[in-house]
Parts: structure tokens; sequence; C-alpha cells
């Protein structure tokens, strides 16, 4: 077997290893905190309306009233009729989200008026509603996570066989 | 392999344009269906430019990976190669009953959707035929794959010749203009550099196969102009018909006017004029970057709503489950009005929705199982390297789970057909 070959296929083997190795540690010791708590609304806006404004206002307000949370830690989306907030998990009491819906409603009703020009009258039939409170673990290791590290095993033995059978042919 | 390294090469080239694309395309308001997605999760269009650069080169990074892995492979096992090239018998045609049940069974799935497609109802919108045909179209994107395999495997010139006729009336009749670009590339391009590979490994029987490369050379040029205006026509006849106005439901209909300053990160902005020149670039752009974009959607979305599990997508892929699976939901994200369609958010976003890990090792698992799969199949002579590389490019843009049931039942088929073969030669014990 020529050095070269040897040397790569050491090298593919230790890198695949170390590849299954980071995946397996990133899987099990994730920095960020395994719980986090998604908080869901019904929302009703008016047509068109995207509340990236609501949005923007909504993460100033949390930032400011929860000490320790950051821009980047708080994911919004919005999907169908519902606005999802997901956060790191705080200690806050139900009736802070409760609060936080009011809030959102004042908002939408701001922003229905200055943008939309909408009447007094229209304004009741939006806004938002609190719909559910969960801590959701996010980073457990999941079904893709045991298959992309089977494969890379299966992959590695694979390798180690071809290794080994080159190392077994006598020199030509 | 050349059909497994061609469909992963496809990928990266795919990968590096649509990167570039959004690095160099810094106002996204021209781009209607990409602002949608970016609205999904709320993000300003800035903010979900760079978000999808950062994709774009995650999924560079774990292509590029995971070819340096598989050419390494391919390069340090030479030798131990066990299938015989062009493995199907030159009587495959006359003498396998699988392989004369498979025919009748395409020509009886065309015949039918022929039928269809004449006796319907004039004046029907495109996404309708789709609708309407939906269940021949898939039951016909499950059949090319194995046809195309057939087409460059088989060794008599009337099996060949036959594929490539049943191949080109499935082209005939398919609306996506994928599968006509699928068929040239690995059934014209890759099939001729496979074969020019392999002559090149025998320089000593060159005047063996000239004859036979002149041919193919012949068959794909002909092939190639069938297919490329097909192609330039379909979609001319998209762009006239966007322009006109009447695609109300088409999702592309998007792309026609920037999306309203409400609807945008910066309320400032005024609505621009509609540009009439430019449309089709723009269409075009839009195309290779709503990958990227579908996938960085996606993994915004799953911290905050609760994907479909791989098992619903296999379910819905086995039509055994109506629930959506990943891409589904996705697209339903994004246009909630309509009905019915998938976004392609790459092995990135399956891995970033179905994952704790970084994409990154997903989409590097994901190649490798299906090298694994191919050199599998290769070690008991099966031929199933363009199966696999074709799967390697649909799973690249919309996900491993997406294409898995159907990959194994075109194994099951290749096997089937293949297995007296394979007795006769020793290769099934």
């Amino acid at each position: 077997m020529k050095g070269l070959q040897r040397h790569l296929l050491q090298l593919m083997i230790l890198l695949l290893i170390g590849m299954t190795l980071l995946q397996s540690t990133w899987v099990y010791l994730q920095i960020d905190g395994a719980h986090r708590l998604r908080v869901t609304y019904h929302k009703h806006l008016p047509p068109n309306c995207f509340p990236l404004e609501i949005q923007r206002r909504l993460k100033q307000h949390l930032i400011k009233d929860v000490p320790g949370i950051t821009s980047n830690q708080i994911v919004i989306s919005s999907f169908a009729d519902k606005l999802y907030l997901s956060l790191p998990e705080i200690s806050k009491p139900r009736s802070f989200y409760v609060t936080l819906e009011s809030i959102l409603n004042e908002q939408i009703k701001c922003l229905s008026k200055e943008i939309f020009s909408l009447e007094e009258t229209n304004l009741n039939q939006y806004g938002f509603r609190l719909n559910q409170i969960e801590s959701i673990q996010v980073n457990s290791p999941r079904t893709l996570d045991y298959v992309s590290i089977l494969i890379n095993i299966v992959f590695c033995l694979f390798l180690a066989r071809v290794f080994l059978k080159k190392t077994a042919q006598p020199p030509k | 392999m050349i059909y497994v390294v061609g469909g992963l090469a496809l990928a990266i080239i795919y990968t590096a344009a649509a990167l570039g694309i959004a690095i160099w395309q810094t106002d996204l308001h021209w781009f209607g269906d990409i602002t949608l997605a970016c609205q999904v999760t709320l993000s300003p269009l800035d903010h979900c430019r760079l978000d999808t650069i950062a994709v774009g080169w995650e999924t560079l990074a774990g292509l590029c990976l995971a070819a340096l892995m598989l050419i390494t492979t391919l390069l340090l096992a030479q030798g131990r190669q066990t299938v015989k090239r062009w493995a199907l018998p030159p009587n495959t045609f006359e003498r396998s009953i699988l392989y004369r049940l498979f025919i009748i069974g395409v020509l009886t799935l065309l015949c039918a959707h022929f039928v269809t497609r004449i006796t319907g109802p004039d004046q029907l919108g495109r996404l309708a035929m789709i609708e309407r045909e939906g269940i021949f179209t898939s039951l016909e994107n499950l059949c090319w794959p194995i046809l195309l395999q057939l087409y460059v495997t088989d060794r008599s010139r009337i099996g060949r010749y036959f594929a490539l006729t049943l191949l080109l009336v499935v082209a005939s009749l398919a609306f996506f203009r994928g599968t006509l670009l699928l068929i040239l590339i690995f059934g014209i391009g890759f099939y001729l550099l496979d074969f020019i590979w392999h002559i090149l490994n025998r320089r000593n029987h060159w005047k063996r196969y000239r004859p036979i490369l002149t041919e193919r050379l012949i068959f794909g040029i002909v092939v190639s102009l069938l297919l490329i205006p097909a192609v330039i026509t379909d979609s001319a006849s998209r762009k006239a018909y966007v322009l006109s106005g009447q695609s109300t439901t088409d999702i592309s209909s998007a792309a026609r006017q920037p999306t309203s300053s409400l609807q945008t990160s910066d309320p400032n902005i005024t609505q621009k004029p509609l540009l009439p020149t430019g449309l089709g670039e723009r269409q075009i752009m839009q195309r290779i970057m709503s990958p990227l974009y579908h996938a960085s959607m996606a993994r915004k979305l799953a911290d905050t709503v609760p994907p479909p599990t791989a098992w619903d997508g296999l379910a819905r892929k086995l039509r055994l489950s109506k629930q959506p699976n990943l891409n589904e939901h996705l697209y339903h994200a994004i246009y909630p009005s309509h009905p019915a369609g998938q976004t392609t958010s790459l092995f990135f976003g399956e891995g970033a929705a179905w994952s704790s890990a970084p994409p990154l090792f997903w989409i590097i698992s994901a190649v490798l199982f299906l090298f694994l799969l191919a050199l599998a199949g290769e070690r008991v002579g099966i031929p199933i390297g363009l199966l696999v590389g074709l799967a390697i490019w649909r799973g690249y843009t919309g996900g491993l789970i997406d294409i898995l049931p159907s990959l194994m039942l075109q194994i099951i088929a290749i096997t089937l057909i293949a297995k007296p073969w394979m007795k006769r030669m020793g290769a099934l014990r």
C-alpha cells in the first residue's frame, strides 16, 4: 500500500471519528439551556398587515422587562393564525404574558389607526389572545441525531475495512 | 459512480450560484416570494438576507466536505469494485418478465395520462391541471428515474432506445422543467461523460468504442434538440402568463411587483414602480435563491412552531397520512391561502428542523448515507448509481426523508428487473 494512500485513509478515518465525536458532544453538552418557553397567541389582524413593528416593540418591551435576556434569544414567528414567541426559560408568572397580550393589543390598535386608518368600530375585531404557555425541551437529542451518528460510524467502519484490506495487500 | 459524484457536483454548483446571488442582491424588495418567506419569521429583510448567507456558507461547507470524503474514498477504494459495468444483460428486453411487466405498466400509465390530458376541460390553468393530473405526475416521477437508469445501463440497443422513447413521452407530459433538465443532465451529459471515462481507461480499445461513442453523441444531440427548446418554450409561456396578469394563483405572480412598504422591514420605503424589464432575470434569480431562504426560514421557524416529524414526512410520502410534511408545512407558512405546494428547504432545513446539532452534520451524513447505498448496490451488482445520483440532487433540494420512500421503491424495482441476471452471474446467493 502506498504511503500517501495510507495517510489519506488515516486522515479520513480520523476526520470521521472527530466529526462523530464532535456531533455527539454537541448533542449532549449544549451550552444553551435545555428548556425554552414557548408562548402562543391567537392573532387576528387587518388584511396584509404584518406586525414587524409589533415585533420590534415586543422585543424592546421584553428586553426592558426581563433582565438578562438579549435580543438574539427572543425568536418570534407568525404561522397561520398564531404568533409564536420562543424565549429562554424565565421565571415569569402567567400574568406577565397576559399583560403582554394587552400590550400587543394596544400596539395593534395604534398601528391600525396610524397605517391602515381604520375606524374605531373596526378596531375591536383585531388583536391577540393568549393561547398557550409551555416549557419545551429544545436541545434534547432527536432521532436524526442518532441516525446521523450511526451513518458516520458505518462509514468509518467501511473506511477502516478498506484500510485493513489495503495494508494486508502484499507490496507490488 | 460518476452519477453520484455528478449529483453532488450539481448540488455544490447550485449552492454556490444561490449564495453568490444572495450576496450580490442586496435589495430584496423585488423578490416577492422571498420577501414573503422572510415575513414568516418576522425578519427584517437585511437580517433575513444575512441569515440566508450564513445558511448558504454552511450548506456549501457541508457539501464540499462530503464531496471530499466521497472522492477520496472512491480513489482509495479503487480496485475493490465488484459491479459489472453495463450490468444488465443484452437480452433483458426479450427475457425478463418483470422488465416487460414494468414497461407495460409505464405504457398504461402514460396512455391514461394522455387520455386524461386530452379529455380535460379547455381553459384550465396550470395549477388546476397539476392538481387534476397529480396522481399521474407522481407515478411518472417514480418511474422516469428507473427508465433513465435502464437507459444508461441496458446493453441491448433496443432496450436502451425503448427506455429513451418512454422518457421522451414522460418529458412531453411533464409539468416541471426540472424533469426535462434532469433527463438532459443525467441521461445525456453524465452518460456521455461516463462512457468517455470508460474509454479513457481502456485506450487500447478506442477503435472498438468509437462507433458506439459516435452513436451516443448523435442521440445526445437529437434529444437535446428536442428537450432544450421545450424548456425555453415552457419558460417563455410562463413568463407571458405571469405578465398577462392571469396568474393570480401562481406563486410566481408575487414576484411581479415589489411588496408593499407595510410588509417590509423599513416603513419609510415607498412603493417602487413596476419594472417591465428584467422580470425573467428576477424570476430566475429568485428561483435559484429561494431554497436557501426556505432553509433559513425552516431553521428560524423550528425554534417557535413545532414542525411535522420525520415520521409524518415518511407517512405523507407513502400516502398513509394527510398530515403535511416539512416542506408542505413551510409552504403553508409562506402562502396560507394556497391549497397545496411544497418548498425546497434543502438538507439544511431538514437538519435544522429535526436535529439538535448544527445542520452541517446532517448535510454530510445524508450524502454519506446515499453514497453508502450506491456502494452497497455496486457491491451486490445492482446498477443504482444514477438513481442515487438523482436522489442526491433531489434530496439536496427537498430533504432526504422526502426522497427516501421513492428511492427505496425505485431500488426495489431495479433489483427485481436485474434479479434473474444477477442470479446467473452469481452476484446473489
